[in-house]
């Protein structure tokens, strides 16, 4: 049996093959299968180990050798182990299974152990005894405090084990490998036999012997091929006879071909150059279409490569089909052929949302277009940019879609405008705490939570103390660094949860969410009202500052966010009268309060509506010659309720809630009209020109309509300005200064005279009193009411007198009531008083029976 | 009738067989044998209805330990015939089931199982063997419900004495610790202070050993050197090697922890090497057999082997017929004719031995616990009756006492040696001392 040549190298390579992945194998799983052994044997070493050191605690302990013997004696049973030892906890030996005695080896091991092996673990190490080798485990029992147990485990067993199964395994690898060999070579023989006949039948074939045609009738190609030799030689060897003959014949045959070829030849090249000039002018003529088409082509390629848009087509499945310059920059790419090639599924490589393609293409199967449909993109480097898309569907006429065809916009910065936009809507710039809106945006969401589940949240309400006198004093920007430090400080004290606002000024909120208990929000609240107290260190200075908080914690019961708030700022505001750098947890009185407040508040606008006040007069008299010389307007309301209601208890609600604009305007025009009736009544006979001193709040001084109003009485009426004196109190002037210089000097521009009421109260500076057009100036009754009994009083009124004097201003003495006062007053050189001690405010009717009574007197 | 019924089920399913397929065959097949066993499992219960008490005994009636469980269960069976014929237990009988183990614990386990669950036994008695004995004391707090208590096993061995196990087995002999004990303080007392080791590595090596040990600690004493030996030695296997072990410590006195095969053994290589200090051995030993062997020994080798031995017993000796123990011990062995089931060969009973006479005194009080409940014999009166035994006279010299809570019969350990080719009790120790 000869191997053919032809499958040689076949069955080489398989042998080859076939030996290495023996050999690989072989080794391998020896290998492995040796290192899985001695890992088992060790672990079942140290398992017998365990299992005797865990199991026989009892009888260990109580040092029962024989109990210990029997046990031991059990695992001797177990393959491989050669020996077990117990000592106790000194090292002393408690029973072993060596015959007749204990190695030394062992035996100081054993010692050894019992000084050295730690609680809970192993000590696992060969021990050569006699020339054999053994693995020998040791364990402690207890922790070592009952003792230790020894194994050992004979390696020349585990080694035999191991080597058996190793050459079992690679017997097996190598009969496989004889096996396959011998398959291998006979299939091989079996496939090459009848090639080589046919091979050989080939040969004779060439040779022109037909005979001994070879019979292989397999069914498979070999067979065909046998079958197709065979019917091939048979027609060969008949066409050869044939094929001579009809040589002969076609050579005759070619030769009278070949004469009329040559004449048709000649024809056909006469013919063909005619055609040659013909295309000739065809092809001149289409090159002047051509060059238009180029140019038309041109014009619009120019038009589509430098639009700035992104113009894409692409298909339905995702792929660009056609891009322009500016798409592929948008996109971050290098070339439009560059995108092309990249992007194969737009949805999952643009799109940061997959999902935007789907609606992409929904969109435009609904409609056939889509409009402005803007997403966010990744671009190839990375970048996140925000695009805008135009686009339609392209169908053929069938109306199958063969591509979309869009333009893209790269709105990114339209895009950060507008989010910055919006975070500008919902923060404050100054210090980036969220401000009022998104406050209550958070609290209505908060109160919403409550409603619908058992959620405890409260709402605190800052204001800085005294932010005002930083403000002025130090600046601006001093004042802004201030709010910042506040703001975090508040940030500070805050939890991740809250929601610090700024509402403007020096006013802050806190929004307190998932509380657990009230104390929760006043130990916050204090935390803040310490921080604050901190010196913040500004531009080189420690500016210290300090807060009033209100506190809301029985936020159930109320729908809206704004009674709420209004509510904490009522307890700020309590906070603040009781004396600021503490809060105050708005409460039911405050409730209370709030509820009369806003009851009077009701009723003050029906008042203003109604004009339910009266104007009284409360003379003043000029002391030289002890006459009435002008009045203050005073205003009364007349409750339909509760009576007469006198100023100090609505001004300042007036104030806030803005309607001593109103008030103050009825008392100016009623006071002009009446003060300038009593002019030209009185007048004449009494030989004084009366005045008239009206109250102007100070809130009411801050506006510019104040001017218009007073122009407006004065006309009215026809009282001569120089009547009027506009009292304004000290604090309105310094509220603001710049401002209410500006204002004065409108007023003194109409003529009016200028009045500081409460003059001394305030902290006016002695500048200001020079630098403001002031006429007249007022002491304040409560000096004046002290003078009888207060050194420091008649200090002080002794001053102003001098101070007007020196100053050229008039100086009216407030509050007089007794004779004392007066005396006092007189000696300080007091021209104008104004006090019980002469008359109480009067009604009008009074002042028309006093002025009578003067008159005729 | 209902073997009949189960002829026709028979032949009808051999009929079925033919027809059906392979499946629903073998099917009825099982069940036919499973029925076949059930009838066959009926049988063995109705031994309980006749006035029989059974007693499981596991021992060792072949093998280099054969003779010693044989000897025992002569003496035994002597006493037991003897109580069988006098019906003084209100005509129960007793039966004992003896199962060879061959002195290999695993057998011994499987013959307890068996007695347990397969034979009903009345309770297990006359175990023999230290290392067979320790293997099968989990089986009796298995069957603690079952009230399955030993009785009197031969082994001296400390763990049928303590807690655990202790509390399901009646002991009548000394224990090991016993023997041990008074062989080392009598050495001890002599000034023999250097004390070897030879002992079977097993349990009942190892509480020998200990027991030695535990004797020379309480003198401030410890072995001065040990041997251990295998299980199943013959007398042919060859000690020189650890008797030479054993010398080189230069020790007093040896005490042999071991068969009489290999105790004999080790004291013929011993003296063979010129070694002749006093071999103590113990009770379990059956110093009968092996003086017998080394007198065969020593007239085959035409030297004496039998000088210097002492042996500890756990009975009185044989030859002292003023008790009426051993009166009546050698007229029972006389008239005993029986031999145990199995055979071992080149074996002759002997007419006495301190075996057959432990033998004897087992079935002595095995009679009396039975006679004392012969009213209603039943597995869970049995503590009760051994709290009942108080004094007991067997007629040996002293008496046997259980009562309440006890477990252990008698704790006298008598010390033999070799005079005039029999063993006597040592009447002085002196000659011996060093």
């Amino acid at each position: 049996m000869k191997a053919p040549k032809l499958f040689l190298k076949p069955l080489l390579f398989m042998v080859v093959i076939f030996g290495m992945i023996a050999v690989i194998t072989s080794v391998t799983f020896g290998n492995r299968l040796k290192r899985e052994m001695i890992r088992e044997y060790e672990s079942k070493a140290l398992a017998l180990a365990y299992s005797i050191a865990e199991s026989d605690i009892g009888t260990i302990l109580s040092h029962d050798a024989g109990t210990v013997q029997t046990r031991i004696d059990q695992y001797l049973s177990i393959a491989a182990v050669s020996y077990v030892l117990v000592a106790d906890e000194n090292g002393q030996i408690m029973a072993h299974t060596f015959i007749p005695d204990v190695p030394a080896d062992i035996r100081i091991l054993v010692i050894e152990t019992a000084g050295t092996l730690p609680g809970d673990e192993h000590m696992m190490r060969n021990v050569k005894l006699d020339d054999e080798l053994f693995l020998h485990v040791a364990r402690p029992i207890m922790f070592g405090l009952a003792g230790y147990v020894h194994i050992g485990m004979d390696t020349a067993v585990i080694t035999k084990h191991i080597r058996k199964a190793v050459v079992e395994q690679q017997l097996i690898t190598l009969a496989l490998f004889g096996a396959s060999l011998v398959l291998a070579f006979l299939f091989i023989l079996n496939i090459s036999k009848p090639l080589t006949q046919l091979a050989q039948y080939a040969d004779r074939v060439a040779a022109k012997d037909f005979s001994n045609v070879p019979e292989i009738e397999s069914n498979d190609e070999i067979g065909q091929l046998a079958r197709a030799m065979r019917s091939m030689a048979g027609q060969i060897s008949e066409l050869v006879g044939n094929l001579e003959e009809r040589v002969r014949q076609k050579t005759r045959e070619l030769q009278a071909a070949r004469d009329a070829l040559k004449q048709m030849v000649e024809d056909r090249t006469s013919e063909l150059m005619r055609a040659n000039t013909q295309l000739k002018i065809e092809i001149a003529e289409r090159k002047v279409v051509g060059d238009a088409l180029r140019k038309t082509e041109k014009k619009y390629r120019a038009i589509f490569e430098n639009a700035v848009e992104g113009i894409y087509q692409t298909s339905p499945s995702g792929r660009f089909l056609s891009a322009n310059p500016s798409l592929s920059r948008i996109l971050g790419f290098k070339s439009p052929e560059d995108m092309m090639s990249s992007v194969y599924d737009i949805g999952t490589q643009m799109y940061m949302e997959p999902v935007r393609r789907k609606d992409f293409k929904r969109l435009i199967e609904e409609t056939g277009e889509v409009k402005n449909f803007i997403s966010k993109v990744r671009r190839r480097d990375g970048r996140i940019i925000w695009i805008a898309e135009n686009s339609r569907k392209i169908t053929d006429s069938d109306g199958s879609v063969l591509c979309y065809e869009g333009s893209v916009e790269d709105i990114t910065m339209r895009k950060k405008a507008e989010d910055q936009l919006k975070r500008q809507a919902f923060h404050d710039p100054l210090t980036g705490l969220p401000n009022r809106a998104l406050f209550l945006d958070h609290l209505r969401l908060a109160m919403e939570r409550a409603r619908r589940r058992k959620y405890m949240y409260a709402v605190l309400y800052m204001d800085l103390d005294r932010f005002k006198v930083v403000n002025d004093s130090l600046g601006h920007e001093t004042g802004d660094e201030l709010l910042r430090g506040v703001s975090r400080v508040l940030e500070k004290c805050g939890r991740s949860m809250d929601t610090i606002a700024r509402f403007g000024g020096d006013e802050f909120a806190i929004l307190l969410e998932e509380m657990s208990a009230p104390k929760d929000a006043i130990n916050i609240a204090r935390r803040i009202l310490e921080g604050v107290r901190e010196p913040f260190s500004i531009g080189g200075n420690e500016v210290f500052t300090s807060a009033s908080l209100g506190i809301v914690l029985k936020t159930e019961g109320y729908d809206r966010p704004e009674a709420l708030l209004r509510d904490a700022d009522t307890a700020m505001y309590r906070a603040k009268e009781l004396g600021r750098s503490r809060f105050k947890v708005f409460n039911q009185k405050m409730h209370d309060q709030a509820l009369k407040l806003m009851e009077l508040e009701t009723d003050l606008r029906r008042a203003v509506d109604l004009r339910e006040f009266e104007v009284v007069y409360q003379p003043i008299v000029c002391l030289d010659t002890r006459q009435v010389c002008g009045f203050e307007a005073l205003v009364r309301w007349r409750h339909p309720d509760h009576g007469i209601i006198g100023p100090d208890s609505f001004i300042s609600l007036a104030e806030d809630t803005g309607l001593i604009y109103a008030i103050d305007n009825l008392v100016l025009v009623d006071a002009c009209a009446q003060v300038k009736h009593w002019q030209t009544r009185f007048g004449a006979e009494m030989g004084v020109n009366l005045t008239l001193n009206i109250n102007i709040s100070g809130k009411h001084f801050a506006q510019s309509m104040l001017l218009g109003q007073v122009t407006r009485a004065l006309d009215d009426s026809g009282l001569h300005p120089e009547s009027l004196n506009v009292e304004i109190t000290e604090s309105a002037l310094m509220d603001n200064p710049a401002v209410a210089e500006e204002i004065l000097k409108q007023l003194k521009g109409l003529g009016a005279k200028i009045c500081i009421d409460d003059f001394g109260t305030g902290y006016s500076s002695l500048s200001y009193l020079q630098r403001f057009p002031i006429d007249v100036v007022k002491v304040d009754r409560s000096f004046v009411s002290a003078v009888d009994n207060s050194q420091d009083s008649q200090a002080i009124v002794r001053t102003i007198f001098s101070l007007g004097e020196s100053m050229g201003l008039k100086i009216v003495a407030e509050g007089v009531e007794t004779p004392a006062q007066l005396a006092f007053l007189e000696s300080e050189g007091c021209r104008y008083v104004q006090g019980f001690l002469f008359y109480k405010p009067l009604s009008v009717n009074e002042v028309d029976e006093l002025l009578a009574g003067i008159s005729i007197g | 009738m209902k073997n009949f019924r189960m002829v026709a089920l028979l032949s009808q399913g051999w009929h079925a067989f033919s027809v059906l397929k392979k499946r629903v065959s073998l099917f009825i097949v099982a069940v036919i044998y499973l029925s076949a066993a059930l009838i066959l499992s009926i049988r063995p219960a109705k031994a309980n209805e006749s006035k029989e008490l059974v007693f499981g005994m596991s021992a060792a009636f072949t093998g280099a330990n054969g003779e010693l469980g044989i000897e025992f269960y002569r003496g035994l069976m002597a006493y037991i015939e003897y109580f069988n014929a006098r019906d003084v237990a209100n005509g129960w009988k007793i039966k004992i089931l003896p199962s060879n183990d061959g002195y290999n614990p695993a057998p011994c386990f499987k013959n307890t199982v068996k007695f347990v669950e397969n034979d009903n036994v009345f309770a297990l008695s006359s175990y023999v063997g230290t290392p067979t004995t320790t293997r099968i004391l989990p089986l009796l707090q298995k069957f603690e419900d079952n009230d399955i208590f030993l009785l009197f096993p031969v082994t001296g061995a400390q763990p049928l004495r303590t807690e655990t196990f202790g509390k399901y087995i009646y002991n009548l002999r000394a224990s090991y610790f016993d023997e041990t004990a008074g062989l080392v303080d009598h050495f001890v007392e002599i000034g023999r202070d250097r004390i070897a080791v030879f002992y079977q590595n097993d349990a009942y090596g190892r509480t020998g050993w200990d027991g030695v040990r535990r004797a020379l600690n309480r003198h401030g004493l410890n072995i001065v050197s040990e041997a251990a030996y295998r299980r199943g030695a013959p007398f042919a296997q060859d000690f020189s090697r650890e008797a030479k072990l054993l010398m080189r410590a230069d020790p007093d006195a040896i005490i042999v922890v071991g068969t009489y095969a290999s105790q004999g053994a080790f004291i013929r290589d011993a003296r063979n090497n010129g070694y002749e200090l006093p071999i103590a051995g113990l009770s379990f030993a059956d110093s009968d057999k092996m003086l017998e062997m080394l007198s065969l020994e020593g007239r085959r080798a035409g030297r004496n082997y039998t000088t210097n031995l002492i042996n500890s017993q756990v009975v009185p000796c044989y030859e002292d017929v003023s008790l009426r123990g051993v009166r009546l011990y050698r007229e029972l062995m006389d008239s005993y004719k029986g031999m145990p089931v199995v055979r071992t060969e080149g074996y002759t009973p002997r007419r006495f031995s301190y075996v057959s006479f432990e033998g004897f005194l087992n079935g002595v009080l095995l009679g009396e616990v039975v006679r004392r409940m012969a009213d209603a014999p039943s597995r869970h009166r049995i503590p009760e009756v051994f709290e009942s035994i108080m004094d007991f006279d067997m007629g040996i010299g002293v008496n046997v006492s259980f009562g309440p809570n006890g477990h252990q019969g008698l704790e006298d350990v008598y010390f033999t040696t070799v005079i005039n080719g029999h063993f006597h009790d040592i009447s002085n120790w002196q000659r011996w001392r060093k």
